[in-house]
């Protein structure tokens, strides 16, 4: 190709918007020493500016003749205009623009019915805040605390607000509690035999595990949660496989696993649909995207951290979703799509570029960080960073279920410190995913079956090599007694992993040591407060490793010393 | 000893969130973006409390925010506006009463409306409530509720607008003093 002829074609995709960053660089080169070809490609540019603006005033200059028609025709056909009918229109989000205009005519020339206007609007507002679950005071607090985080950082108000919710509500708080059988209320202690009796079914009954492996679909679901229903004639084959096309999920959590590797849950009620070529759209519902297992790499020798994840996994997965498009997304994104006049995006882990298909233009979005597009009027805003509604989804991808007694999975963004529950529940963090130590990490000694208990002496043991490894911290915040008070009864808890536990370490001392290399931001805590399991009067902490290493069972006194925090880190292998 | 002030705000907050979200409503509000509003007015309070006078009222102060934000709403070009029109947000802002006076026409009886329209929604029969749930909590317009319900869209809108009047009602009575027998 001559240069004339690569200079019109690398000019006709400038104009047309599909010049890549090389090609531009290419067309400067072409432009560089030729003057003819410089004038003609400010002509050109200068000319498409020209008949971008006449477009946009010719769109402008339609909608507004549009309205004084459509405004006149409708004095002309006698068209409700009482202020009632109007104002029904606007509560219910079907008024026109010419409608909108009729009701301001009627506001302007009488203040009653302006009045009128505004008590109707109260008045579906309070209907919307009784009828709708997601706008409830919880809700409300929640989402004005997660703001007040981002203004203020450390202010109080976080854990005033915290504990006031955990109080007043504690059902908000918590993630929705899984159906859980009879026999997973287990007492503690167990006998070793009817703990791994137990063990077995919690992981039986509480998912179904359907590794199936890759078969002719696009994606196989490898876990559901016990009330995941598929609408019917919409459900993925016999044995999970899900070839490209269009899913219906009445109820329950799903996750899919895509040839990539990727990781998609879905939330019913949802309609979504899968490609090939690492694609999903969500019509409606929950979506959330993990990407860190598709390409793990550990973690470079000397990286200790700093971030959730040591590697980054890009698939270049598009999640798309009415509005908007996830493109190049890596790690952890969601999508809430649950609303027909909305579609929230938000990065839990790394990062995603967000591209609004109707106006072109994508933009970047990072960890913690959301948007909401307003389908209606196709304008996006930044909004604060609030992932309880991702709660559900968390779990699963976490690769960690409750089983038993108050226990909370953090999700990505909470902070120890900042999370604290008053002694009243067990919080499961995830620390740092798919990560190879770069030194030998001393772990406690726990041998299935057998109790560890806080005051006796814990012998530590090296854990040696164990591949890829993701770190959980669990924590019990000290409680809230009083001097001379009666001591709490311990709190009972269990979960299982969706990963073989290779290494728990329990004692302050190998926390703190480990802290800098399987630790993050996580565990930035107070050097005050004395961590580990600890022996309260005549109250010990205790724990219990099942004999499939897989569940832990936690007895945990929150104490009264407000200094006693229990800390016990779990080290599971991604193998 | 003087309470924290973070510990009396979230009292604030929890007295007043209700009333100000409708108020943020009713000066023309997109929905969707009312409780971001209302958030917006709480922080701003929350940096200005310094400067509240604890003898006034607080809802009164807060609304007064609020109606600020909406009021710059305004300015806002197109696509970051969250008010359904300037015009009509214009007269409800200037037709509404000085929000000193607000308290009587909006009130704080929020929460307690609020409580009581939560207990008439759960005596609703199941149809007239899945209306009110797909309209409110699904955001579903009445065409696309009709073609769920396999109704008429004007039949939606009839059914929608009885159960507000009746969900009014109940939640008048609700509120009614108990007269003495």
């Amino acid at each position: 190709m001559n240069p004339d002829e690569r200079y019109r074609e690398l000019l006709a995709k400038l104009l047309d918007g599909e010049c890549s960053d090389v090609e531009q660089e290419a067309l400067a080169a072409l432009c560089r020493d030729d003057r003819e070809r410089r004038e003609n490609l400010r002509a050109e540019l200068a000319f498409a500016e020209l008949l971008r603006h006449a477009t946009a005033e010719s769109e402008a200059m339609d909608a507004a003749e549009h309205r004084i028609h459509r405004s006149v025709a409708a004095h002309a056909s006698g068209e409700a205009h009482d202020l009632e009918t109007l104002a029904t229109r606007l509560v219910s989000g079907e008024a026109a623009d010419h409608e909108i205009d009729g009701l301001i005519r009627l506001c302007r020339s009488d203040d009653a019915k302006a009045a009128r206007l505004r008590e109707l609007l109260k008045w579906d507002d309070l209907l919307g805040q009784a009828a709708d679950e997601s706008r409830s005071e919880s809700a409300f607090l929640l989402s004005l605390e997660t703001r007040m985080w981002a203004d203020q950082e450390e202010d109080h108000f976080v854990e005033a607000t915290q504990s006031k919710i955990v109080s007043l509500h504690p059902e908000a708080v918590q993630p929705p509690a899984p159906q859980k059988p009879a026999a997973k209320v287990l007492q503690f202690p167990l006998t070793v035999a009817t703990w791994a009796t137990a063990a077995a079914a919690a992981i039986t009954v509480g998912f179904f595990f359907l590794f199936s492996g890759p078969g002719s679909g696009v994606a196989t679901i490898v876990h559901a949660t016990e009330d995941a229903r598929w609408e019917a004639g919409s459900a993925p084959e016999s044995g999970g496989d899900l070839k490209a096309g269009r899913y219906q999920l009445e109820s329950g959590v799903v996750a899919l696993k895509f040839r990539n590797g990727a990781e998609m849950t879905i939330e019913g009620p949802a309609e979504f649909e899968v490609g090939a070529d690492n694609q999903a759209f969500v019509h409606s519902g929950i979506a959330m995207l993990d990407q860190k297992s598709v390409s793990p790499a550990p973690a470079a020798p000397g990286d200790s951290g700093g971030g959730i994840s040591s590697k980054s996994g890009s698939g270049g997965f598009t999640l798309g979703s009415p509005g908007l498009n996830l493109v190049e997304t890596y790690d952890t994104v969601g999508i809430d799509a649950r609303r027909a006049t909305s579609t929230e995006a938000v990065v839990f882990n790394g990062g995603a570029e967000i591209c609004l298909p109707t106006t072109g233009p994508c933009r970047n979005l990072y960890q913690y960080e959301a948007v909401r597009l307003d389908l209606k009027h196709d304008k996006l805003f930044d909004v604060p960073y609030n992932p309880k509604v991702f709660a559900r989804s968390w779990e699963i991808l976490a690769g960690v279920e409750r089983n038993t007694g108050s226990v909370r999975i953090e999700l990505p963004g909470s902070l120890p410190e900042r999370d604290r529950s008053g002694g009243n529940e067990v919080q499961v963090f995830v620390e740092k995913d798919r990560f190879v130590p770069d030194r030998e990490i001393e772990v406690d000694t726990l041998d299935p079956g057998h109790f560890a208990a806080a005051g006796s002496p814990s012998i530590g043991r090296p854990l040696g090599e164990s591949g890829e490894l993701r770190s959980y911290l669990v924590q019990l915040w000290p409680g809230q007694e009083k001097a001379g008070a009666k001591p709490t009864l311990p709190l009972e808890a269990s979960v299982t992993f969706a990963h073989e536990v290779v290494g728990v370490i329990f004692s302050s001392e190998r926390l703190e040591k480990s802290d800098s290399m399987v630790g993050t931001e996580v565990t930035q805590l107070d050097s005050s407060l004395n961590r580990g399991l600890d022996v309260s009067g005549a109250a010990q902490d205790s724990i219990l490793l099942s004999d499939d290493r897989r569940t832990v069972n936690f007895r945990l006194h929150s104490g009264a010393n407000h200094d006693e925090l229990d800390h016990v880190r779990i080290l599971v292998a991604l193998r | 000893m003087a309470e924290p002030k973070s510990e009396t705000y979230i009292e604030y907050v929890r007295d007043h969130h209700v009333g100000l979200r409708a108020f943020v409503r009713s000066l023309g509000v997109a929905p969707m973006w009312v409780d971001d509003v209302a958030q917006e007015a709480f922080i701003v309070a929350y940096d200005r409390l310094d400067e509240f006078d604890e003898t006034r009222d607080f809802g009164a102060w807060v609304r007064g925010i609020a109606r600020n934000l909406v009021i710059n709403e305004r300015r806002k070009d197109a696509r970051r506006k969250r008010i359904l029109s300037d015009n009509l947000t214009d007269i409800l802002v200037s037709t509404s009463s000085v929000p000193e006076v607000e308290k009587e026409e909006l009130g704080d009886r929020g929460a307690a409306q609020l409580l009581a329209l939560r207990q008439c929604l759960d005596t609703l029969p199941e149809k007239s409530r899945n209306l009110v749930v797909s309209r409110y909590q699904n955001d579903a317009s009445a065409p696309d509720i009709a073609e769920k319900l396999g109704m008429k869209a004007p039949a939606v809108r009839k059914a929608l607008e009885r159960v507000r009047v009746s969900l009014r009602k109940c939640m008048e009575e609700k509120l009614q003093p108990a007269t003495p027998n």
